[in-house]
């Protein structure tokens, strides 16, 4: 197997030295095409052989961003994977990854694999460890995963040992950022919030709360006391707050062995001031990775592969909920209390208890602490006695993830401030003490614990007949994974098959087998079949290309298959279940003898089976122009079926059912375009490349099985999943006779200032049944990124974009609704507010301190279709040359600065940031220096 | 040596590839599942699932929220109190007042009925799960370890059961789909082809006491001892067939006229809401059927029987509601009991049963209109000649009240009498002392169900059918089909005379129509029958019915008895419409297809 892969090296050489050319400038910048071999499913293949549509970004690449979770590193690097990231909570700020967008009601998560196999969470996995990810989009190259294949694959490849003879390759890597919210809203001071507080009262028809006297008081801000004006945010947050990462990795070793061993650590500081860890707590977030993948060749014929991973995470935070904690610094009135009292209390309400300095610091704070494991051995043996090229391997893994907490907790006085006037006639404030100290107490708890075995067994073969070449994968494969809250285990089994051929190295073609099953269905139906074909051609290599001077490479591939989804199902649907329910029963007799009752729970639908998938694809790759420009295209058409959708809406009440029953009976089409390319060159001493990559998705419900709806517009099919819908606002009702004159708003009586609907259904009436499709599907059609780099001696520089348009947001909650609750209010909407004055230019409509249905509730005036562009990274490196390198034994020392998320552009008209709309904890701009040392 | 390596490794695998696949790998692990064939093997668990199908009918014809049982959200009577707030019966003051009022107000609609709406009477899709659960319970009982007797038995007791639904339904819907199967659901084929239509009201009605018929020939007569009791007897069954016969036969259903209630273009409809031409056999059927159920007390039962076992006539009749065992009473039902059990909670005036129903009491008082129906105990009207907004002396109320009958004794708790009868403590309500006043939107509050009851009193049973019923439901009947003037005063003596009123002779049809359903407006008073009964009379739009003004006889004072006076005045203005006959199907329902919409709505 290695004899014949370093043979098709030599055979590929003829489109590396381009590479190799930019590699010998910059490595580090060029990493992502360093290697020509693509993993893919259960194997690795040559790029220019690869019919299947595969992304792929190397473990390089994904590192130049600093940031605690894995997925975070994905923005702007893989065409047609949309990335969204609503939290940055150290620790907590997964991103959202949808591959290709939403093709099913249900879930859309994908699989994710290390090193075959397949695993729960990614997100921890340091990028240090990582050699490359995968992305599986087509038929072909995700059959292999059968019955869960069709919303995608993230294929992960650690790094392997390499043999460098007598020498270790040492690499030591330092970072160290510091990092602010990227955005923060800004509210108004007391003395605006005081006026536009009365303003809105008058607009609601109610008397005034702040006389001349407060509003003075306010704004002489002479007496911080009785009349405060805080920004909780200045309150709580620090300047900025600290992340570190160090790596260690060692790799080396002969023709017998090979080994990578790495270990990692890396520290994230939340962004609460004053804490110190022993009786409260900042947010925090410390992990350490380590790895030891090592490849053994015991003969010529036997070898072993024994990949060993793990992680400790160790999270720390505030007993107060972050999203809770955010809300409570957003909306908290600058007015509602001093955040001390003179003698340095916590101060809070009966009202308002949590002073957001008191539920930081006085509070203890909780932790959770996660330990995670995963050991895979494979063995092969070559079996050239049998047959030259064939040969039979055998894997067995491991994974398991434990979670337990430890929590600090405390309650602690606080002291109301209470305003009185003095004998005097003197504005005078005492304290009324609340709540009482406590000492901390210690619990734990929180414990979770999921396991993961998998096994592998097959036979590979690989052989070339003069023009044909032939790879041939048979294998059995099993997997289980249990969870301990859960009563049974989920068990799977796959049988597979791959052929792989190819012609003059021109035309090629790939059949892909799966027959794949779990415990879910009803036996006898728990297999399918997944087969796909994916052919491809290289033109490049016809005679009629040959001479064309420009076209160095051009393939042309297509693929077609059925998928398999069965994510987010419920467990044994088929099975019906009884059972006993408390108060469930009747009463018999003279006195209160109650008699339980046997209750028919879920019905069972024995037909319950997994969703498919009819996904084709076709895609373009080519290099232009000495290689120097290289292109690729994909289009896609996926038409997903046998959605499960609840059979309550569309059920009669006579069937007499209390649960629903999940029916496969919805169907989706995504469809969609992808394109990338690249430009390198180079100019004397500077080298440079530009890249984009560009992906447009669009899918369209064909098939919802929905209640019947009054109105024709209300339906769902027809439109993409996760379309919003809402009213049609016309404008603000300037007068009362402007209100008169329009049809009868039902929602809460409107006064001038509020919002104007479109009576859709020309009823007269403005209610639900006038809600329409508004804007865009929630999860962008549109994603893009740009790319590009220069390097100049020892200089290089690295820019990294990446945006989404085609995105429907929706401005909603407390960042929009002024004074409901009190909540503070945002300069943005005090400036855009609607008054009689103002009414032709206003762009919020009028204050009001009263829940208002009729303003505050889904419409095109708060949905809002947006496209977002940011700097996700820059990067500025210096690379020292020189012979006192080569006598301290250093092969490289490069040093850098980077940032992250550096500029956002948006069309976005809110005060809010458009990634996390403010909600919760923000997003991190980071400026970052580092250091990588090799030895 | 090379091939002995192989065969090791070859012998490996294979054993890696046995080991998973010779056990079930992909079954589920054996764990503490019921199966339905485990239901039905048990003994236990299908009387189990017997008491599932009685706890979710509608054996109430309650609220029952109250009932704390699983078919809570079936009817919610008017939400926190008894439907009849709806009519002239009663009116509600409290947390809970707001509720009941969508029915007085005539904002309620087909969207407003759909489910998760608390304004709401009834739902018919818990009706139909239990509905369901009567089905499966009928498909599987022959499989259970019973004996054949007492299979038959206990399918009978499901049979009357979803009969029961079904009525409960019709009552408020007309003609309405019936499900006499258990529906399969579970794939998508299935959800069109269970879209059953609605049946006729003529089939709805022929399907009903078909079910009683066939439940009667099983049932047992009596339970060996009190410890089933509560559980269908044959006369239940035969009860029920003479109810829904008297509806059939009365003119909302079976019009005189042959005119539906409102203007119908299409005599599909027609169909769907009644018989589309009047039948004055009709009323014979009802009239045998009724007799049927007197028969069965008499000489089957053994024990059934009009209660008239006091001499004290007033304390006979509080009795039929509060004791357990009244041999009156065919079939009745358990209500949760604790003490904050909602009946308590909801059913006690003010504070004068303890402080805990301060909380939310519905304070159900009894509306002067209502108080009109009640007669002197010597049989003659009482005098009322209030005029509207005067004065009249506090001891004028406490009189005129006073020399009502014993019914209203027992029915009603007035100013200036006790709660707990003998106790000695009279509360008079425009006192300051308690919250009585403010919360009385009555000439009193409601007394009937809770004689001398305090929070966390054990709760009376509510009764379905009782047999002073079938007394009026016969005389009523054999009335309209002009029988034999003995037979129909009898029939309505009985009741009179056990409630201590004279007995009445034949003055001609018309006249007896009148007196039978004055009878029975006040025998039954608050027992949810006269919201049914004002509808098949086709009166509910009659003025002071359940439309127009409702009074009250409002008490005004100091804190002497002597200086305290009362006014006749006006405390609500009651919205109907003759759509309302009959309830709207849910919208979500209509929008499915399948369902034609009752007319008007």
């Amino acid at each position: 197997m290695k004899y014949n892969i370093r043979k098709k090296h030599q055979q590929f050489a003829g489109w590396l030295p381009a590479v190799i050319f930019f590699l010998t400038a910059n490595p580090g910048v060029f990493a992502g095409e360093r290697d020509s071999l693509v993993f893919v499913a259960y194997g690795e293949q040559r790029k220019e052989r690869v019919v299947s549509s595969v992304s792929t970004v190397s473990g390089e690449d994904l590192g130049k961003s600093q940031v605690s979770t894995l997925g975070n590193t994905f923005f702007g690097r893989f065409p047609g994977m949309t990335v969204i990231q609503t939290n940055g909570e150290p620790g907590y700020d997964e991103a959202s990854v949808y591959l290709r967008g939403q093709h099913t009601l249900q879930s859309n998560t994908c699989i994710i694999l290390v090193d075959g196999f397949q695993v729960d969470a990614f997100s921890q996995i340091s990028a240090e460890e990582i050699e490359s990810i995968s992305y599986l989009k087509d038929a072909a190259a995700l059959a292999l995963y059968g019955i869960s294949s069709a919303n995608g694959a993230l294929l992960i490849t650690t790094k392997k040992g390499k043999n460098t003879g007598k020498k270790t390759n040492i690499s030591l890597k330092a970072r160290y950022g510091l990092h602010t919210p990227a955005y923060l809203p800004k509210f108004e001071g007391s003395y605006n919030y005081a006026l536009l507080y009365n303003e809105a009262l008058q607009n609601d028809g109610l008397p005034v709360m702040y006389g001349d006297k407060d509003l003075q008081g306010y704004l002489s801000g002479s007496d911080p006391y009785y009349y405060p004006d805080v920004n909780w945010y200045d309150e709580i947050l620090s300047k900025t707050s600290d992340i570190q990462d160090y790596s260690l990795s060692f790799t080396g070793g002969n023709l017998h062995a090979r080994y990578f061993v790495m270990a990692g650590f890396m520290g994230y500081n939340g962004l609460y001031d004053g804490t110190d860890q022993k009786i409260n707590s900042n947010i925090n977030f410390k992990r350490i990775n380590f790895r030891a993948n090592v490849d053994v060749d015991v003969n010529s014929d036997l070898s072993f592969r024994m990949n060993l991973g793990g992680r400790i995470e160790d999270r720390m935070f505030p007993n107060t909920a972050t999203a809770t904690m955010w809300q409570h610094m957003a909306t908290y009135a600058p007015n509602l209390y001093p955040v001390r009292t003179p003698d340095g209390k916590i101060t809070g309400t009966a009202s308002y208890p949590d002073n957001p300095v008191g539920s930081v610091l006085e509070e203890g704070y909780g932790s959770r602490h996660t330990r995670n494991v995963q050991a895979a051995v494979t063995a092969k043996e070559k079996l050239s006695f049998l047959a030259d090229g064939l040969s039979v391997f055998a894997s067995i893994a491991f994974g398991s993830n434990y979670q337990n907490g430890y929590n600090k907790q405390k309650t602690y006085a606080y002291y109301e401030p209470i305003k009185t006037i003095s004998g005097t006639g003197q504005d005078s404030i005492y304290y009324v003490q609340r709540g009482a100290d406590t000492d901390l107490t210690v619990s734990t708890g929180n414990d979770a614990e999921n396991n993961r075995m998998e096994i592998h067994a097959g036979l590979e073969y690989e052989q070339s007949f003069g023009q044909h070449d032939l790879k041939a994968l048979l294998m059995y494969r099993q997997s289980k994974r249990s969870n301990f809250t859960e009563q049974s285990a989920y068990a799977k089994r796959d049988f597979l098959g791959r052929i792989d051929y190819a012609l003059r190295d021109k035309y090629l073609a790939e059949l892909s087998l799966a027959y794949s099953g779990t415990d879910n269905y009803r036996p006898g139906r728990r297999f399918g079949f997944f087969p796909a074909l994916g052919l491809g051609w290289v033109l490049s290599k016809e005679d009629f290309l040959q001479n064309l001077k420009p076209v160095d490479y051009l393939k042309i591939r297509g693929s077609a298959g059925l998928l398999g989804n069965d994510q987010g199902a419920a467990r044994f649907a088929y099975n019906q279940y009884w059972g006993p329910a408390s108060s469930q029963g009747y009463y018999f007799g003279t006195g209160v003898t109650y008699y339980e009752a046997l209750v028919q729970q879920a019905v069972a639908n024995p037909d319950f089976t997994w969703e498919k998938a009819l996904l084709y694809n076709i895609g373009l790759e080519t290099e232009l122009f000495n290689r120097r420009l290289s292109f690729t295209a994909d289009y896609f058409f996926e038409d997903r079926y046998d959605i499960p959708v609840s059979n309550t809406n569309t059920l009669p009440s006579f069937s007499g059912i209390t649960f629903s029953t999940m029916l496969n009976r919805a169907e989706v089409n995504n469809r969609g375009i992808e394109l990338s390319t690249t430009w390198r060159d180079r100019a004397g001493n500077t080298g440079y490349f530009a890249g984009a990559q560009f992906s447009f998705i669009r899918n369209k419900i064909v098939e919802s099985f929905e209640a019947p709806h009054r109105e024709a517009a209300r339906y769902t099919q027809g439109h993409s999943v996760g379309q919003r819908y809402g009213l049609e606002a016309v404008g603000f009702f300037r007068d009362d006779t402007d209100i008169a004159l329009n049809p009868v708003h039902t929602f809460s009586n409107v006064r001038p200032g509020d919002l104007k609907y479109k009576d859709q259904n020309k009823d007269g009436f403005i209610n639900v049944d006038d809600e329409v499709p508004i804007g865009k599907p929630s999860v962008p059609e549109i994603t893009f990124s740009v790319n590009t780099g220069i390097t100049w001696k020892g200089f290089d520089l690295e820019l990294l974009f990446d945006g989404n348009a085609n995105r429907n947001i929706y401005l909603n909650g407390y960042m929009f609704w002024p004074f409901i609750n009190d909540y503070n209010i945002s300069t943005w909407a005090a400036e855009r507010r609607w008054t009689p004055e103002t009414h032709s230019e206003a762009a919020f409509p009028r204050l009001t301190t009263q829940a208002n249905p009729n303003n505050y509730r889904a419409s095109d005036f708060w949905v809002r279709n947006i496209y977002v562009l940011r700097l996700r990274n820059a990067e500025l490196g210096y690379n020292f040359s020189g012979n006192w390198l080569n006598r301290a034994k250093i092969e490289k020392l490069r040093v850098y600065v980077s940032t992250l998320n550096l500029l956002t552009l948006s069309n976005l008209d809110a005060d809010v940031d458009p990634e996390t709309l403010s909600v919760g904890y923000p997003t991190l701009k980071t400026f970052s220096v580092g250091i990588n040392l090799n030895f | 040596m090379k091939y002995i390596k192989y065969s090791i490794i070859v012998a490996c695998l294979s054993a890696l590839l046995y080991m998973p696949s010779c056990e079930d790998f992909l079954e589920k692990p054996v764990s503490s599942d019921i199966t339905v064939d485990s239901v039905f093997a048990s003994k236990i668990r299908t009387e189990q699932f017997l008491w599932k199908v009685y706890s979710t009918a509608s054996i109430y014809e309650f609220n029952g929220f109250w009932s704390g049982t699983d078919n809570r959200f079936y009817h919610y009577g008017a939400s926190g109190s008894l439907v009849s707030v709806a009519t002239d019966e009663l009116e509600v003051e409290g947390t809970y007042a707001a509720i009941p009022k969508y029915m007085h107000t005539g904002t309620w609609n087909a969207s407003t009925i759909d489910p998760g709406s608390w304004a709401i009477e009834f739902m018919s899709h818990v009706c139909y799960q239990g509905i369901r659960n009567a089905n499966i319970f009928i498909e599987n009982v022959d499989n259970s370890p019973f004996s054949d007797g007492e299979k038959a038995a206990m399918k009978a007791e499901a049979i009357f059961l979803r009969a029961l639904m079904h009525f409960d339904l019709m009552q408020r819907l007309g003609g309405i789909s019936v499900v006499d199967r258990v529906l399969k659901v579970s794939t998508a084929e299935d959800v069109e082809a269970i879209r059953i239509p609605r049946s006729t009201y003529a089939g709805t009605v022929d399907f009903i006491v078909k079910e009683c018929e066939e439940a009667a020939k099983y049932l047992p007569d009596v339970y060996e001892d009190n410890k089933y009791l509560g559980r269908i007897v044959k006369g239940a069954a035969l009860a029920l067939k003479a109810r829904v016969l008297l509806y059939a036969a009365s003119p909302l259903f079976n019009p005189p006229d042959g005119q539906p209630y409102v203007a119908v273009s299409h005599p599909q409809v027609r169909e769907l809401i009644g018989y589309p031409s009047y039948d004055k056999d009709r009323w014979r059927l009802a009239a045998e059927a009724s007799k049927a159920v007197l028969d069965w007390a008499e000489r089957e039962s053994g024990w059934c029987r009009l209660y008239d076992e006091m001499a004290d006539k007033r304390d006979n009749y509080e009795e039929i509601f509060i004791n357990h065992t009244c041999p009156e009473v065919i079939l009745s039902a358990g209500l949760l009991n604790n003490v904050t059990g909602y009946f308590e909670l909801f059913m006690l005036p003010g504070n004068v049963a303890g402080p805990q129903n301060q909380t939310n009491p519905s304070n159900h008082a009894v509306t002067f209109n209502f108080t009109k129906y009640y007669r002197k105990t010597d049989g003659s009207d009482q005098t009322w000649d209030e005029t509207e907004g005067q004065d009249y002396p506090y001891a004028q109320y406490r009189n005129k009240l006073a020399e009502l009958e014993p019914r209203f004794q027992a029915s009603a708790f007035y100013s200036g009498t006790e709660w707990a009868k003998g106790s000695g403590v009279v509360y008079h309500f425009y006192e300051t002392n308690t919250n009585l006043l403010q919360n009385v939107r009555g000439v009193g509050f409601m007394r009937k169900f809770m004689k001398n009851a305090r929070e966390g009193s054990v709760a009376p049973r509510w009764i379905t059918f009782r047999l002073a019923e079938f007394y009026l439901n016969y005389a009523e009947a054999l009335n309209e089909i002009d029988g034999d003037a003995t037979e129909i005063t009898a029939a309505l003596n009985a009741v009179r005379t056990r409630a201590g009123l004279p007995a009445v002779s034949y003055t001609g049809t018309d006249h007896m129509r009148e007196l039978i359903r004055r009878e029975r407006t006040v025998e039954f008073a608050f027992e949810q029958h006269r919201f049914f009964d004002l509808r098949r009379w086709k009166t509910a739009g009659e003025e002071g019915n359940m439309k127009g003004d409702i009074y009250t006889l409002k008490l005004y004072g100091t804190n002497s008895v002597q200086d305290a006076t009362y006014r006749l005045e006006k405390i609500a203005d009651r919205v109907w419409e003759d759509k309302m006959y009959l309830y709207p199907f849910r919208q979500g329902e209509v929008n499915l297809g399948y369902i034609v919409q009752n007319p008007g709505w």
